[in-house]
């Protein structure tokens, strides 16, 4: 009995002295704060993961009187979520001073993902990837391509196309993700073909209608005689997305131009740089035709294996693509320029039936993804409005981005004067809740075992 | 009183103490068994509860007799009497059994007779004794505690006996199809589902192909040769098989054979994948099996080795190939096509050497076949072809079935004068028949008009006789452009040419008929110093000679006196068109089209026509992802309990076991890694890098180069 | 010096294979030549081409005329050429040039063809083939060999085909437009009907479809 006594005034004991040293550490930190620098440090231990923690931490912050006469300082070493930004956004709309120090090695990481309106609506996805580190491309599916950490100083921006993707898709790239969580297909519309007849439309006709797209045309074999495909109609960017010309041939070249300006895609192929009605309209003119490599189509670069146009490029045209040349240059083979709200291509090569009939036995498929692909460069965005997500966060694309436009430019370094606060686990953040803990037990024991007694 | 009276007073305390042991020693082994009757009525629950997936029929009795013994010995060590009455005791227990209270004189007597019994002898202990036992109604007592002890036990001991007694007798006895349908109610009526339980799956090859059948455990996926039977066998009631085809929604039921509890269904497996889809109480599975066709027989001909020409049909050629088949070959052989004659008339026999055969039941793998063809048994001429190849069959029992075939090489015995003229250029067949009424068809109508002239008014059989005179008059022009064509290299050239006009050619006109000269009896002509030689076709001339005969006869209204001329004309033609033609391989003639000269100007124009669009190809690749990541999403899905965990795998194993299958023929490559992800998730391993390299085999990501243009690039 | 830039020309080939006599109807490609120029604008090369079937360079001529009389066991690697060629959307029309069922030509070629290609099945004859330019009404164009009786005695009223994602991919006939249009095309002056006008429908599907 005695023994249990002894125990119980101990308890009490700690108790009272816990209390106790908990208001002195709180008053001497209220004074110490009072009389120290007007930096504040707050670390936030924020990753995404931790969201709630941070959110914490913030509002802390914000309940403290202190926080309307300090700048507040976020050395960051993770970039925060989505919510600790929006969180961190309106501190600093409310008027709060509030700067961050950047180390996460983030800057410049934005990832977009695009589907351009063709029938197989392939996933166009850039990332620009931060200096010097290693990035993954996720998405529901898990991990769809990494790549190693790249040696250029500066940010980079790395492209991939891809056929079937699960939203959400992330790109994580050090402690930063950046992620989008919808991606609409827009609705193709047709294609208009204008082209002789022969293995050249032929061959096209049937790679661009492999790849889904439904295709207009008229085959002219003789005076009488036509060959039609589909149900061409006049030029009209309602019903087509691009207008494919194959052959040196009579052309409406005004019409084209109305086509271009008025958001449609026009793909030179060809001959077809060579007619002159054409002329105002294409990106690059063609020069002299420089001959296939015998045997190239069998090679890993079968394009070198097609007759092509030298293409001199109009001021205003882009290079797109270029191919080995013969003379340690390379050649542009496809070019192109932006024509009123339309795009016009230029792709220099002749006669690319060869490749499906000639090449490896990939060829084929080869044949009509590159057709698809250059049809995809002249067609205009998909036409839907993307879909209202609202879980979504639009600064998720470019978190660094983002929390620059809401929180400011990050400063270069931390002020010297500035403290540093412990992330806080106690009543704000300057009293250990070991101390009220450690209390609260000992009085909780002492009960008890006055209680076990029969005492109250 | 004697002391043996109190030896028999103890010896009766020493019955009743008996008594009282037995007593409890039969309850305790009647626990024990009731307990051992109930553990064997609780497994049997149990493993038809779970289908009785981990034993077998054979096997379930020693599993039951097992629990017995164990439920037993463990409830026989629970209950077992731990103290057994004592002879104070039982004296107690006697003198309780009194009405009045208990005086304890046989208890003290029990206690002090051990060694002395003689002292007691004749005390009033000993009477008192005496007289508690006997007033004490002992039997009744005993009887009575007999059946309170053994009441309990014997009732849960016989109980049990009997629910084990009628469930086997309901097993035995009672048809699969009545327990079926009451359990069927009973399911019902409870709404639990019965579970589908694991299966077995035995594959008995086509009988032609041998090999004995196989059983597989409780699998997915099966490879079967075609024509093998495939045997789903469950426990418990039947349930609803279905069959179709992994890529289409057709399925079409199979009937469940139903026996004993246990129930079967089989389906015949082909050379593509099929689906067996088994459902019972809203529970489904999928069996895959992947058909296989039995390949046919790879043969390689290695002698001869290249093509000859021989001089004469004569000497020995030795044959000699080797062959090989996934099951056995069943025969083998050299095989000829003997081609005979020339121009577009040929005859051909086929010839069989060195045939080989082999039962099936040798299951001959891999075979070389040897043999000697002695040229002369063929009986060729000069100019046939031979074409050799060997062939060799398996043991598939179709009448259809494909012979496994070697590369042909061909020989063929020369022409004496082949070696005389490699330099000539291979000649146009003749072009009598050549969009004309050919003669046979003029010969057919004339003799329709003889046989309707009688009935005819005779102008009519004129006007009649004078038309086909004109077809058979254009008929004959063309055969003459023929051979002056052939004589001369021009052609129409009837008019032009003639005898005596200095342009010899050997023919000559004799009014209106043509004949061959005599300065050309050889038959070969010479004609200018830089024409080819050319034999002239004599049958032709003949033919020629016969229209004219013939049109002269129809032009005079006489198709009854034009047959015969008309049928010699028909016969020479056929004679003309299996004369001797040399004809070498080599160029062509080179016909030239002046193309800028002929262009647009046929009268017939063409039409506007609509081309029909080509359907796209399927998205396989982009369509495969997105199951697969559907797939992995709900295997990655958390949450819920035990049954629907295994149901969410259990869907995931056969959407997977799908798609493999279905990748199987246009991309294997993705079908095995599917493979590797099926077996990992049999043995319970983690899946995330499996299924991240599967989607990689997809190959649809692809790395493309950003450039200033809105769009990724072309590769 | 700036090339001329007209659109390539169709090249007429014909196939020629190890075995049997590939050369059997050498007339034919200039009638169908002549005919393409007489009744369409189709640039088309004046002489055509014999491509053999074991070279590569059968891929150059995606539409391939192949005839004979003879047994055709094609060679391990004309198999492997024309397999190639026809997956990649190449067209052989083939002819029996003995128009005759019973024939080692017809036997043998539609074996190969069936190893190569798949079994060959009847094309409807109202197909798009019949109508692409001329309009046959009753399908196949009948020949005077069909019609005379003559090879198996036959009027094949229709052709067969392999066909390959809605497109012929081989054309098989049994009647004989070897012998019907193997003649000089300056002979078609005599002709009250063109009896080569099928050989321009064909040119024209293998171009356009």
């Amino acid at each position: 009995m005695r023994v249990r006594m002894v125990f119980e005034r101990i308890c009490r004991t700690i108790a009272l002295g816990a209390l106790a040293a908990g208001v002195a550490m709180a008053f001497v930190a209220h004074r110490s704060a009072d009389a120290g620098s007007a930096w504040r440090t707050i670390t936030l231990t924020d990753a995404t993961d931790s969201t709630s923690n941070a959110q914490g931490v913030l509002a802390r912050t914000v309940r403290d009187p202190r926080a309307m006469r300090d700048t507040l300082l976020f050395p960051l070493t993770a970039l925060p979520s989505p919510s600790t930004r929006a969180a961190i956004g309106a501190m600093q709309l409310s008027g709060l001073p509030l700067r961050w120090e950047d180390r996460t090695g983030a800057a410049g990481m934005a990832l977009s993902v695009t589907r351009d309106a063709t029938p197989r609506a392939a996933f166009d996805v850039r990332v620009s990837r931060p200096a010097a580190g290693p990035i993954a491309l996720r998405d529901a599916g898990g991990l769809l391509d990494s790549l190693e950490a790249g040696d250029k100083a500066t940010p980079t921006v790395q492209g991939w196309r891809i056929a079937s993707l699960t939203a959400p898709v992330q790109v994580i790239a050090g402690s930063g993700t950046a992620s989008q969580r919808l991606v609409e297909a827009g609705t193709p519309k047709r294609v208009l073909v204008i082209a002789l007849p022969g293995w050249e439309s032929k061959f096209t006709i049937a790679a661009l209608e492999e790849s889904g797209w439904a295709v207009d045309g008229s085959l002219r074999i003789s005076p009488t005689g036509v060959s039609t495909v589909g149900s061409p109609q006049r030029l009209d960017t309602a019903r087509y997305a691009a207008v494919v010309v194959l052959d040196s041939m009579a052309v409406d070249g005004n019409a084209l131009r109305a086509f271009a300006q008025q958001g449609g895609g026009v793909l030179l192929s060809g001959d077809a740089l060579r007619v002159p009605s054409l002329a105002a309209l294409r990106p690059a003119r063609a020069t002299e035709v420089r001959s296939a490599t015998a045997g190239a189509l069998l090679t890993p670069t079968p394009r070198l294996g097609l007759e092509a146009w030298e293409l001199a490029l109009t001021p205003d045209a882009e290079p797109v693509l270029r191919d080995a040349g013969s003379h340690g240059h390379d050649e542009v083979v496809v070019a192109a320029r932006r024509i009123g709200a339309g795009r016009v291509v230029a792709s220099a090569y002749r006669q690319s039936w060869r490749w499906r009939m000639e090449g490896t036995d990939d060829g084929l498929r080869d044949h009509a993804r590159w057709w698809g692909r250059l049809l995809a460069l002249t067609v205009p965005d998909g036409g839907s409005a993307p879909s209202v997500d609202i879980a979504a966060w639009p600064g998720d694309v470019a978190p660094h981005a983002d929390l620059v436009a809401l929180a400011g430019p990050p400063i270069d370094s931390a002020p010297p004067t500035a403290r540093h606060t412990s992330p806080g686990r106690g009543f704000g953040g300057q009293v250990p809740a070991i101390l009220y803990v450690l209390a609260a037990v000992s009085l909780l024991a002492e009960w008890a075992s006055r209680r076990l007694r029969g005492l109250r | 009183m004697r002391a043996s009276s109190v030896r028999e007073l103890i010896a009766r305390v020493d019955d009743v103490r008996t008594a009282l042991v037995r007593a409890q020693q039969v309850r305790t082994l009647l626990v024990a068994a009731g307990v051992a009757l109930a553990a064997a009525i609780t497994l049997r629950a149990v493993l038809a509860a779970i289908g009785g997936a981990s034993t077998s029929g054979s096997a379930q009795p020693i599993w039951l007799a097992v629990a017995a013994l164990l439920g037993g010995a463990l409830a026989w060590w629970r209950v077992r009497p731990r103290h057994a009455p004592t002879r104070t005791i039982a004296a107690l227990w006697v003198e309780e059994r009194l009405s009045t209270p208990p005086s304890f004189a046989l208890v003290t007597l029990v206690e002090h007779a051990d060694g002395s019994a003689t002292e007691l002898e004749g005390t009033p202990l000993a009477q008192a004794s005496l007289q508690i036992l006997q007033r004490a109604p002992v039997s009744d007592a005993l009887a009575q505690l007999r059946w309170s002890a053994w009441r309990g036990p014997l009732l849960f001991a016989v109980a049990a006996t009997v629910v084990l007694s009628v469930s086997s007798v309901w097993q035995g006895v009672v048809p699969a199809r009545v327990r079926e349908a009451i359990a069927g109610t009973q399911t019902n009526a409870a709404d639990a589902p019965t579970p589908l339980g694991a299966w077995r799956v035995r594959i008995t090859p086509p009988a032609y192909a041998g090999g004995s059948a196989q059983t597989l455990g409780d699998v997915a996926t099966v490879s079967a040769l075609a024509g093998s039977v495939v045997e789903l066998q469950g426990e418990g009631a039947a349930p609803d098989v279905l069959t179709g085809r992994p890529s289409s929604p057709i399925t079409q039921p199979v009937a469940a054979q139903s026996r004993d509890g246990n129930w079967s269904a089989r389906v015949l497996a082909d050379s593509a994948p099929t689906t067996l889809q088994v459902s019972r109480a809203g529970q489904s599975r999928l069996l895959v099996i992947e058909g296989h066709a039995d390949t046919i027989p790879s043969v390689s001909l290695d002698a001869p080795v290249r093509d000859s020409v021989f001089r004469e049909a004569r000497g020995t050629l030795a044959l000699a190939a080797s062959a090989r088949d996934d099951i056995g070959l069943t025969r083998a052989a050299f095989e000829l096509i003997v081609s005979s004659g020339e121009g577009e008339r040929f005859t051909v026999r086929t010839v069989s050497v060195g045939t080989t055969t082999w039962p099936t039941s040798a299951r001959q793998r891999q075979a070389t076949v040897r043999g000697t063809l002695d040229i002369a048994t063929l009986k060729l001429i000069p100019g046939d072809i031979v074409h050799l190849r060997a062939v060799a069959r398996d043991g598939h029992p179709s009448p259809s079935r494909d012979l496994g075939s070697s590369e042909t090489r061909v020989f063929r015995i020369a022409k004496p004068n082949e070696y005389d003229s490699v330099a000539v250029e291979p000649a146009p067949p003749p072009e009598v028949d050549k969009s004309l009424l050919s003669q046979r068809m003029l010969l057919m109508l004339t003799e329709k008009l003889d046989k309707q002239q009688r009935r005819m008014v005779r102008a009519d059989v004129v006007r009649e006789s004078q038309k086909l005179a004109r077809d058979q008059a254009r008929l004959r022009l063309a055969v003459g452009d023929v051979i002056f064509q052939r004589l001369s290299g021009e052609s129409s050239a009837e008019h032009a040419h003639f005898a005596g006009d200095g342009h010899d050619h050997g023919v000559d006109q004799q009014g209106g008929k043509l004949g061959v000269n005599s300065a050309s009896s050889t038959g070969m002509l010479e004609e200018g110093n830089d024409s080819p030689v050319v034999a002239i076709n004599k049958p032709l001339l003949e033919a020629y000679n016969a229209m004219w005969d013939a049109g002269r006869a129809l032009e005079q209204g006489d198709p009854h006196g034009a047959i015969p001329p008309m049928r010699l004309a028909l016969e020479a033609i056929e004679r003309s068109r299996a004369a001797s033609r040399v004809y070498l391989r080599g160029r062509p003639p080179q016909v030239i089209i002046d193309i800028a000269k002929v262009r647009l100007v046929g009268k017939d124009t063409g039409l506007m026509t609509q081309r029909s669009t080509r359907s796209a190809l399927p998205r396989r690749d982009a369509e495969r992802d997105a199951r697969l990541v559907s797939i992995a999403q709900s295997l990655a899905t958390a949450g819920g309990d035990a049954a629907i965990v295994a149901a969410r795998q259990g869907a995931a194993r056969d959407s997977l076991a799908l798609l493999r299958v279905e990748s199987l023929s246009d991309a294997p490559a993705f079908a095995e890694s599917l493979g590797r992800v099926l077996t990992a998730l049999e043995r319970g391993e983690d899946l995330t890098p499996l299924l991240v390299d599967a989607r990689r085999t997809l190959g649809n990501v692809e790395r493309a180069t950003v450039g200033r243009w809105s769009r990724v690039l072309p590769p | 010096m700036i090339p001329p830039t007209a659109t390539e020309p169709f090249v007429f080939a014909t196939a020629q294979y190890e075995s049997g006599d590939w050369d059997s109807a050498p007339l034919v490609p200039a009638n169908v030549i002549d005919s393409v120029a007489r009744y369409t604008s189709l640039p088309v090369r004046p002489q055509g081409v014999i491509v053999p079937l074991a070279s590569e360079a059968a891929f150059q001529y995606p539409l391939l005329y192949l005839t004979g009389h003879l047994p055709v066991r094609f060679t391990t690697r004309e198999s492997e050429v024309l397999t190639r060629y026809l997956a990649r959307g190449g067209m052989l029309f083939v002819d029996d040039h003995n128009h005759d069922v019973d024939g080692a030509f017809h036997k043998t070629v539609r074996e190969e063809i069936r190893r190569v290609a798949g079994p060959l099945t009847p094309l409807p004859n109202n197909h798009e083939l019949y109508r692409c330019f001329f309009k046959f009404e009753d399908g196949p164009p009948t020949t005077s060999h069909e019609m005379n009786g003559w090879g198996d005695n036959l009027v094949h009223e229709h052709l067969d085909a392999v066909l390959r994602d809605g497109r012929i991919s081989v054309l098989y006939s049994n009647k004989d437009y070897s012998s019907e249009w193997s003649f000089h095309p300056d002979n078609k002056r005599f002709l009250s009907i063109d009896n080569t006008k099928f050989g321009v429908n064909l040119v024209v599907y293998a171009l356009t479809r």
